[in-house]
């Protein structure tokens, strides 16, 4: 009889836990409340929609995200093989320096690039004197579009180098060493056996970069460039025509599918676990001219998305802060800071939930709730706040509830819906990378799953834990578009405060708060960098 | 594959289920909900001026009611009070443009104020002819040219700036802007759509480059070089006269400012304003809030605060403004800016600058 019983365990799949149901079943309701708000606008007539230029939407879209997407790449993967294993004067300041325009969103570097912008005026006057007008403005034109993937390619590459670094230093180790003692050189090593290791950790962070360029409507507003997301806040909030930003919105939705499928493909069935044991890397010394460019390699992104637009950013709040801080600064500074820790804690103790349910209900619910995660995050802000205001009011209405849109409740739940994805990815993958089989040896033994998240995952995870808050944090204490529709009446952040006094034409004012965001988001990064090194 | 290895046990299958309720029960009784028992009045603004928090203060003071703000741009607070419905907590929303209003009136988001004092203070072409919304100060969009390369007397009115003459010299910001559709709008108004339409594309054809920035930059604009007319709001023009930027003070002094149209209708304006909210849960110190803002009180923050000009203009007191001489002001109700505010949208979408 109880052999039966232990046989018939043997080739069952354990149930899932009820618990999971719970976390997934909240999940849904999470992702189903923008659908709620913005699906029933498909069904209205749009004024606009015929009118609109769809074509150029698309183009510039596609053109700044994927320009962008290969500047950062151009930019992170080189400089993460060269810091995790060349020697090179600088190469440990660049290591962690590199980091730091993580701390800049676009549309505060913008800030800090708007006097660049005027001083190529002289080349424009010149070229139109030389070239005539019509030449000079779609050379113009063009060249706005550049400027901007230059920014967005120098202020993002972090979240690659940040990624392609760790695979650098931990799943490539060891096989960049057989590399190294069969005889390739650096430059072998990086093409053969580094670069196509690193190739999922590569395409997850440059996901992450082109959702962060589909989200941005500051910094393309300000260079006059037409993408999709401008498109929508333009036809949805400016001239109120929902449906029409709501068949852009699924445009661009389609895009991010289309990204986050060619991601999955990218990454293929590839996946590495670190070996028990790594050894620190014994750098290739880089010599003479060749160790000099390394290090000017290294120079250029950090000076375009940091150096540069910060120290731009840093004169003008001087300027700014000559007569005192601005008003409302310390309010903005608080309510920052108890809003961005709040809110990244509750997402990151939901993120955690989810990837192990994720992880314990293997079917396709669980499959199907991981990659929904994802959608939230290419999603514009914009679009969200709408999104989710209109889905609580419908909540609120049929259960007859007080109003919950326009507190700091539908904030906060505007935000999980964005940034989820953002916690959600370390977790998944540190599950997946430091746990192992361990906590289904865990299971084995017959401890529970929950007991087995408690004693064996979690003090496995504290790297990712931390790295998963992290990240949540700094990007919301840079989020813009949610915050300023969202937030209730008297409430400012830092970011909106700068985005405020920016409106009224405030730029050096702007710049304080924007400086205190830098600064912030530029010490979070540092000790992001520092404990993802640990770990 | 070792999920099946694993076997199931009630009890910390429980267990978790309770830690959740609990987690989340702590989450929403972490997320305040607003409360206020003092006299309040909320704004839904799209005016962020530093200098309305001096007016909040002075308000306060007098009538012991605290104003609330959320800010955003008008239209995202007009669709916020569309979504809400009758659970909204505005009490007045307080836009930069009459359309903006205009609108609100249309979409039956705004109430009708019967208010003596504020029919008295407030000229008719700046307040809605049934009451529902009223403008508090005004600016006019004037034209600017280069000291350097323009001459006196070459360019004086709106239809000027689609002269062939200008033809790579004129700078505007996008059309996508509310000030550059409000005059499109009386465009319309006083000419027509056809004529207004053959302005929106003969401007297009003048343009010295793809509209970027705000009034502001085209200012600058002016000063390096990269053209020489631009179309700007007033106030910006006092704004960069004191900015703290020094670049911005140079650029200032390197234009001249052209009020448009003196000869005939006068120069297109428009207004800040503000009206009741339908479903205003406190319609009382709203009303009482817009007399307050048409007082003489109030009236004479706005022109040396932020360069706006008062309902009476020949109440102004900027020395700035005083500089410029006095203006004639197109008389056209601001209520026609929201009627053809549309279809000065379609022709500038059409324009596509």
């Amino acid at each position: 009889m109880t052999g039966a019983i232990r046989r018939w365990r043997r080739v069952r799949p354990l149930p899932t836990p009820g618990a999971v149901w719970l976390i997934l079943a909240l999940l849904a309701a999470l992702l189903a409340l923008p659908a709620w708000g913005l699906l029933p606008q498909l069904a209205e007539p749009s004024d606009y929609w015929r009118m609109v230029k769809l074509g150029n939407y698309v183009q510039d879209t596609l053109l700044l995200a994927l320009g962008s997407g290969l500047l950062a790449m151009l930019f992170g993967v080189p400089a993460a093989w060269l810091t995790s294993t060349c020697q090179f004067p600088g190469r440990k300041f660049f290591s962690w320096a590199l980091v730091l325009p993580l701390a800049l969103p676009g549309y505060l570097a913008v800030y800090g690039y708007h006097y660049l912008r005027d001083q190529i005026s002289p080349a424009l006057v010149w070229m139109r004197e030389h070239w005539g007008t019509e030449a000079t403005m779609s050379i113009d034109e063009r060249m706005r579009l550049v400027m901007l993937i230059v920014i967005f390619g120098s202020v993002l590459y972090p979240y690659i180098y940040l990624t392609a670094r760790a695979s650098f230093r931990r799943q490539a180790s060891s096989v960049i060493e057989a590399s190294r003692l069969l005889g390739q050189g650096a430059a072998g090593t990086f093409r053969r056996v580094a670069l196509p290791l690193a190739r999922p950790a590569i395409a997850g962070g440059t996901a992450l970069v082109l959702m962060e360029v589909l989200n941005d409507f500051g910094a393309v507003s300000f260079f006059g460039v037409k993408t999709l997301t401008r498109g929508i806040s333009r036809y949805g909030f400016e001239l109120d025509d929902k449906a029409c930003a709501v068949r852009l919105s699924l445009i661009l939705l389609g895009f991010v599918v289309t990204l986050l499928v060619l991601e999955k493909l990218a990454r293929g069935r590839a996946r590495f676990s670190e070996g028990a044991s790594h050894r620190p890397l014994t750098p290739w010394k880089l010599r003479g001219l060749r160790a000099w460019l390394a290090t000017l390699f290294c120079l250029l992104p950090l000076t375009l998305g940091f150096l540069l637009p910060g120290g731009r950013l840093l004169r003008l709040a001087m300027l700014g802060a000559a007569d005192g801080l601005p008003t409302g600064f310390w309010p903005a500074f608080k309510n920052t800071l108890l809003l961005a820790g709040g809110s990244s804690l509750v997402i990151t103790l939901f993120a955690l939930l989810l990837a192990y349910a994720v992880r314990l209900q293997r079917g396709l619910p669980g499959r199907a709730a991981a990659r929904a995660v994802l959608l939230g995050y290419g999603m514009p802000g914009a679009v969200i706040a709408l999104a989710v205001t209109l889905g609580l009011i419908q909540f609120s209405k049929s259960l007859g509830i007080g109003l919950l849109a326009g507190t700091l409740t539908g904030l906060v739940l505007a935000y999980a819906v964005r940034f989820l994805a953002v916690s959600y990815q370390p977790l998944e993958s540190g599950l997946q990378r430091v746990c192992g089989s361990l906590d289904d040896a865990s299971r084995t033994l017959g401890i529970g799953p929950w007991k087995t998240l408690w004693r064996v995952n979690l003090p496995l995870l504290r790297g990712p834990l931390l790295a998963a808050g992290l990240l949540t944090f700094l990007d919301l204490l840079k989020e813009l578009p949610i915050t300023l529709l969202l937030r209730p009446a008297n409430f400012s952040t830092l970011a909106t405060r700068a985005w405020d006094l920016n409106e009224q034409n405030l730029l050096p004012d702007a710049c304080v708060p924007a400086v205190v965001i830098a600064l912030l988001g530029a010490a979070g990064a540092l000790w992001l960098h520092r404990s993802v090194e640990r770990a | 594959m070792s999920a099946a290895l694993m076997r199931p046990n009630l009890n910390n299958r429980l267990r978790p289920l309770a830690r959740l309720a609990l987690f989340f029960s702590v989450l929403c009784a972490a997320l305040p909900a607003f409360a206020a028992e003092e006299p309040v009045l909320n704004l839904y603004s799209h005016r962020h001026y530093e200098s309305d928090d001096q007016l909040f203060e002075t308000f306060k003071k007098k009538t012991g009611i605290t104003v609330n703000v959320t800010q955003a741009t008008a239209d995202q607070l007009i669709a916020r009070l569309r979504g809400e419905g009758k659970d909204t907590s505005a009490d007045l929303l307080v836009t930069v443009d009459a359309g903006r209003l205009a609108n609100a009136k249309s979409l039956e988001l705004l109430q009708p104020v019967d208010s003596p004092v504020l029919k008295k203070e407030i000229p008719a072409n700046l307040r809605d002819p049934e009451n529902y919304w009223f403008g508090f100060t005004v600016r006019s969009r004037v034209i600017v040219y280069s000291k350097d390369r323009v001459k006196p007397g070459e360019v004086k009115t709106y239809a000027d700036l689609a002269d062939p003459k200008w033809k790579g010299k004129l700078l505007i910001r996008s059309g996508e802007s509310v000030y550059n559709q409000s005059l499109v709008a009386s465009l319309i108004a006083n000419d027509g759509a056809a004529k207004a339409a053959a302005w929106v594309a003969a401007v297009g054809e003048n343009l010295a480059r793809k509209p970027l920035g705000g009034d502001r930059e085209q200012v600058s604009a002016i000063a390096r070089n990269l053209g020489d007319v631009a179309l700007v709001n007033s106030y910006y023009l006092g704004q960069m006269s004191v900015s703290k930027d020094p670049a911005e003070r140079e650029a200032f002094s390197k234009v001249t400012i052209v009020f448009p149209n003196q000869a005939d209708r006068g120069a297109h304006i428009n207004i800040s304003g503000a009206g009741i909210a339908k479903y205003a849960k406190h319609p009382e110190n709203a009303r009482k809030f817009l007399e307050f803002l048409a007082s003489d009180e109030a009236q004479k923050v706005f022109p040396a605060e932020t360069f706006e000009y008062p309902v009476d203009l020949s109440h102004d007191t900027s020395p700035l403004h005083k500089t410029w001489g006095p203006f004639k002001a197109d008389p056209l109700n601001l209520g026609e800016l929201g009627k053809n505010h549309k279809a000065a949208v379609m022709l500038l979408e059409e324009g596509g600058w």
